[in-house]
């Protein structure tokens, strides 16, 4: 039973096809529904900020750690941040243990693309001393779940964890920059959220299960936040044709929104 | 002996509050989480499955493998997401612990994988992820001996304390994880650093192997509490009668259903390229008529069964056997996972089960289909019109 | 010799079933006089054979000869076909399994007869701790399969989903009006001339698969599929 690289089958392929000729899916949704989203905050207690996100049955932890750091030469007056992901092998048979992946980085990639991008943090609120002193957000993602769409789940949980988080207060004592035990929260001006649409036979279908990803020919990812389309990503061996990248946008644009209003509801967030 | 000793003002001998919790993940065969105190850790088992790559495999049982590893925030420092030497160390010691408790030798050649992540680490985490893999591997139905269960005890202001925290342990003086399985009787992992004397060890080890006797208690609670909500209800079809009857119905489903179904060539062959226009539901008139009273066999029906079987096996069935194509299948060792006498009683049933000869027979009359058993031979004719029929469907 | 728990318990591994002398039935090990479950599972007792055993709540497909399954073929050799079971090893298909007389690899095709990624139903033929099992498809009821839909149980459930003498299939094939293929390592083939039906054998599948082990499934799949039909 190779499990590391379970094939779909035929009759797989043609059920779910035959489903969405009449706009069904496996689990009863529509082509252009969402799976439901649920979000836990503070999971981990070493982390800063902590979140997990169920997407349906998919699941995303993901964690924010502020170290102190110097920052870029170009940009003395801003902190910085970074994402990363790992394909947790506790989530899927066909993952192993061992280095990233290529589709591990391009995942952790795209959900920083969505997050820099958007500037929904504001660095310039992450820097201590110019030129010497700033935050660095490590932002890291496991999978803990793959039950499809990782690419959705990861930005929902970042934003989720980033907009929970708390960086330490610091001192300074002789120049030498230390943690307090206070902590304030980081400010957030926007909120980035991810669509994934993808293309199986003729039909575009959003937030694909992770059998109807493993046989759809192509997939691509919208990162909107209120006013902008901020990161973009076409993935898949397959092609769109240009209406239905147009197609794919709007649809993302609108469901983004919705997902955006559901997030500063549960969270308490301020959507300008 | 005070109380106030201990940061947390916990008793000297008293365990963080645990919280199991198993099947809490949807793809792997078997998960849990675990909370000790302030620890948090996810484990999930896959497997038995086959071993990639193939020359790690062992002719004669399972490999067990554990993959110990920490997220980059579970740690008050930023750690770095490639494992350190030391999660290396415990994913080894781990992966011979529990080795010793699964029941490797049923499942030869193949490989269980257990990947355990520490999202929150707050001392004792190698004991915490070891609950978690236990809890793990049972909810994934893998055969263990006995569950296992973890602490570690160790020296806090000179003082013999159960589970330490983080903090204590980077206080303390000594610390000692112990994996112990409470029925066996046996240890299966064994740590220690520090400086004890002997009285203070054998304290220790005691204290622990008492509290893992309670750890144990939690994980089989969590276990049973999986399918505890319906205990009343609970009522398994168990005689024996039916397990034999499971398997004569299903190949008579299988039978019964391959004649309501076309022709497996009429379908085109299986690429993205013609999948749209593929309708499956394209068949021929008259096949979906099934005949639904196959599927229960009737005690008549059976009786009917045995007669028509006389009456065939009395036709010149030799015929057909003439040339055996295939080679005939050396007799098949069963293999059965379970004790030693077992074995034997089972070999015997399946020779038994394993004659098929009434039933073909049986299927050949009643349907009027020929029976395309390994006894029968075809003429190399009728090999190539199979291929070129299916080469035909492809255009 | 005493049992320690009442038929029909839920046990888990290392908790004490009995003392004595008894025979370890599936799922039960002995150690030193006593006996402990290996798995999670319900215990029962055949008074008969003074056998004890433990059937399984969970866990993965275990192949066994005479095993009839559907699987799905994973890749294609010169002479064979690799295909998955769901078990923990891969069934070997070989051509002389396969094909009606001689299957010659320089003029013939394997990818012509099953390709990557077809299903077929198969039954074991042999299999034992030095092989991979073995299959065949030459039998008859066996082949490939196309169309409707397959789904994925829980293994241990298949008696179940069967029920006795075949009634709770045959009963839902009957209100469904649909063909179901139940392979033996828990893979459920579904087909019907209407999605609704197809839909409707399968949320009774899964709820028997579901609710395997609870009293009164019968009934309530029976009222399920009947308030199905009379709509």
């Amino acid at each position: 039973m190779a499990d590391f690289k379970v094939v779909a089958n035929a009759i797989e392929k043609n059920h779910i096809i035959k489903l969405l000729d009449s706009d069904r899916r496996l689990d009863g949704r529509s082509k252009s529904d969402m799976r439901e989203i649920k979000i836990e905050t503070n999971i981990v207690g070493t982390a800063h900020g902590s979140a997990i996100v169920h997407l349906g049955k998919t699941k995303v932890i993901c964690g924010v750690k502020a170290v102190l750091s110097a920052p870029w030469s170009d940009y003395p007056n801003k902190g910085s941040i970074f994402v990363g992901f790992e394909a947790s092998p506790l989530s899927s048979p066909s993952y192993r243990a061992g280095p990233p992946q290529d589709h591990a980085i391009e995942l952790a990639r795209m959900t920083d693309r969505a997050i820099r991008e958007s500037e929904c943090i504001n660095l310039e609120d992450l820097c201590i001393i110019e030129g010497e002193k700033v935050y660095t957000l490590n932002i890291d993602l496991y999978s803990l779940d793959d039950f499809g769409n990782l690419y959705d789940a990861c930005v929902l949980a970042a934003v989720a964890a980033l907009a929970t988080t708390k960086i330490p207060e610091v001192e300074i004592v002789d120049g030498n920059v230390s943690f307090t035990d206070e902590v304030r929260p980081i400010k957030m001006d926007a909120y980035p959220i991810s669509v994934t649409s993808y293309k199986i036979g003729d039909h575009i279908v959003t937030d694909a299960e992770f059998k109807e990803e493993r046989i759809a020919d192509a997939r691509i990812s919208f990162g909107t936040t209120q006013h902008y389309i901020v990161s973009g990503q076409k993935g898949g061996k397959g092609a769109f044709k240009s209406q239905e990248v147009m197609d794919a946008l709007t649809h993302s644009i609108q469901k983004a929104s919705k997902i955006r209003e559901f997030f500063a509801e549960e969270l308490g967030l301020d959507l300008k | 002996m005070t109380a106030t000793v201990r940061p947390d003002g916990r008793q000297l001998k008293q365990l963080r509050e645990l919280k199991v919790e198993v099947g809490n993940l949807a793809r792997p065969d078997g998960s849990s989480q675990v909370r000790l105190g302030k620890n948090m850790v996810i484990a999930s088992v896959f497997g038995p499955r086959e071993q990639h790559p193939k020359f790690l495999a062992l002719s004669d049982r399972a490999n067990v493998k554990i993959n110990y590893r920490m997220a980059t925030f579970s740690v008050g420092d930023y750690k770095r997401s490639f494992p350190s030497r030391r999660e290396k160390e415990i994913s080894k010691v781990l992966s011979e612990a529990f080795s010793s408790v699964v029941i490797t030798k049923h499942f030869p050649r193949s490989s269980i994988d257990i990947h355990v992540q520490m999202f929150e680490s707050d001392g004792g985490s190698r004991t915490a992820a070891a609950i978690a893999v236990s809890a793990a591997l049972a909810d994934a139905g893998i055969p263990m001996r006995d569950l296992i269960g973890g602490i570690a005890t160790g020296l806090y202001g000179d003082e013999v304390c159960l589970d330490l925290s983080g903090h204590e342990d980077m206080k303390g003086t000594g610390d000692m994880p112990i994996l112990y399985s409470p029925e066996l009787d046996e240890v299966s992992l064994f740590q220690l650093d520090g400086k004890f004397t002997f009285d203070q060890f054998k304290e220790s080890f005691y204290t622990s192997i008492e509290s893992i006797k309670e750890i144990v208690e939690v994980i089989k609670q969590a276990l049973i509490a999986k399918y505890m909500k319906v205990k009343d209800e609970i009522a398994v079809v168990d005689d024996e009668e039916h397990e034999e009857d499971v398997q004569t119905i299903i190949q008579d489903t299988f039978i019964s259903e391959s004649v309501a179904e076309p022709t497996a060539d009429e379908t085109p062959k299986f690429n993205s390229s013609n999948i749209s226009s593929f309708d499956p539901d394209d068949v021929p008139d008259g096949t979906t008529d099934i005949p639904e009273e196959t599927v229960v066999v009737e005690p008549a029906a059976t009786e009917l069964r045995e007669e028509t079987a006389v009456e065939a096996v009395s036709e010149p069935v030799s015929e057909v056997m003439a040339e055996p194509v295939s080679e005939p299948v050396s007799e098949p060792i069963p293999f059965v996972p379970a004790t030693e006498e077992a074995v034997v009683e089972k070999t015997t049933e399946e020779v038994v089960k394993t004659e098929p000869v009434e039933d073909e027979t049986w299927y050949e009359d009643s349907l009027g289909l020929k029976p395309m058993g390994k006894k029968e031979t075809l003429s190399n004719d009728d090999v190539l019109r199979d291929i070129e029929y299916s080469f035909e469907e492809d255009d | 010799m005493t049992i320690n728990i009442e038929v029909k318990d839920i046990v888990t591994p290392g908790q004490v079933i009995a003392e004595g002398d008894y025979k370890a039935g599936d799922g039960v090990i002995k150690i030193d006089k006593r006996y402990y479950p290996t798995i999670v599972g319900t215990f029962s007792y055949f008074e008969k054979r003074e056998e004890l055993r433990v059937r399984p709540l969970e866990g993965r497909y275990y192949p066994k000869v005479g095993d009839f399954i559907i699987g799905y073929v994973e890749d294609v050799k010169l002479t064979s076909w690799m295909v998955n079971i769901r078990g923990p090893y891969a069934g070997v298909l070989l051509a002389s399994n396969a094909v009606r007389g001689r299957f010659d690899p320089i003029k013939d095709d394997a990818r012509r007869i099953y390709d990557t990624g077809e299903v077929v139903r198969a039954e074991i033929v042999s299999f034992d701790r030095t092989r991979d099992p073995q299959l065949t498809t030459k039998d008859h009821g066996l082949g490939k399969l196309n169309g409707g839909r397959i789904i994925e149980i829980n293994p241990n459930h298949i008696p179940r989903l069967v029920g006795r003498k075949g009634s709770m299939i045959s009963m839902i094939k009957k209100h469904t009006e649909s063909r179901i293929l139940v392979g033996q390592n828990g893979r459920v083939w579904i087909k019907s001339d209407t999605l609704e039906n197809e839909e409707m054998a399968q949320t009774a599948i899964r709820q028997v698969s579901r609710e395997a082990h609870v009293s009164g499934l019968t009934d309530r799949i029976k009222l399920l599929l009947e308030e199905h039909s009379n709509n």
